[in-house]
């Protein structure tokens, strides 16, 4: 009797911290950007470094979200071609992975910090 | 045509049908379920549990239900002799012809939730109609968390350790 087809019938909706984890997730797959600092009340707690995940907050607002990342760039690398690829990297894979549009995504680095995984030296 | 042959049979004055059709919406809509030899009607667990199973089927959800859900039944589980719930994180509702069924799933990170939930709709709304007879009007689903390949627990390790 519906109409609908039978993919369309209800709704689907995404928890901000699906979103959250997607973006945290997404951002280790970028090279030359780490963690940052947890912060609990505005004061930093623990190192920035690649052990760390990146601190992301998500705002759904229907089929949109935007993005707020702090995170840390490993040292030699121009900090804005890391954002940049960080933030192409993210629009891609999180709009790819939860279907949502990323309308804005705002970048604070934290720190940047020297490499701590080893180089491979053979492939 | 039923919305217009219900408000003539009621114009007509004839009591006795009227009074049993109740506040029913339509009386002579085609439903395996409501038939003039007695109805049959379904257990909202039943339609749970069908669309908690289906659910699981379906390849890149890792689980279904909320954290307090699945924490919960996570204990169970290792209780003897109790198993753990099947319907959790399945909400529903059925009446006698139609279903309605809000699922909250946990996604394997790398899936398009958009195309797994596409899926996940088509396999309960299946599942669900060829078993029970009802008509399923939506699936609302809610995706509550992800889960990444980092963070397994044990239950994964202590399944796999047993033959090498």
């Amino acid at each position: 009797m519906t109409a609908t087809s039978i993919e369309e019938r209800g709704q689907t909706t995404i928890a901000t911290r699906t979103v959250e984890r997607i973006a945290t997730a997404a951002l280790t797959e970028v090279d030359d950007v780490g963690g940052s600092a947890r912060r609990v009340f505005s004061i930093a707690v623990g190192g920035a470094d690649d052990a760390q995940d990146a601190q992301v907050t998500a705002q759904v607002q229907g089929e949109e979200t935007t993005l707020g990342v702090r995170l840390s760039v490993v040292y030699p690398t121009p900090v804005s071609a890391a954002t940049e690829a960080a933030r192409q990297h993210l629009v891609r894979r999180v709009s790819e992975l939860t279907g949502l549009a990323v309308s804005r995504v705002d970048i604070t680095v934290t720190a940047l910090h020297a490499p701590t995984r080893e180089r491979r030296r053979v492939l | 045509m039923t919305e217009t042959d219900k408000t003539t049979t009621q114009g007509s004055a004839s009591k006795t049908n009227t009074q049993a059709s109740g506040g029913e919406v339509e009386k002579s809509g085609t439903s395996a379920l409501v038939t003039k030899d007695g109805t049959t009607t379904i257990a909202d667990t039943v339609v749970q549990k069908i669309a908690a199973l289906a659910t699981r089927e379906v390849s890149g959800v890792h689980d279904v239900g909320g954290g307090a859900a699945r924490a919960f039944n996570a204990i169970r589980e290792r209780i003897p002799g109790a198993s753990a719930s099947s319907g959790q994180g399945v909400t529903v509702e059925v009446g006698e012809k139609q279903a309605a069924i809000d699922l909250q799933i946990l996604v394997e990170y790398g899936v398009s939730i958009a195309d797994l939930s596409r899926s996940v709709r088509r396999n309960v709304i299946t599942a669900v109609e060829q078993m029970t007879a009802l008509e399923v009007v939506e699936v609302n689903i809610h995706v509550g968390d992800v889960h990444l390949p980092g963070d397994d627990t044990d239950d994964d390790q202590a399944d796999s350790s047993r033959v090498q």
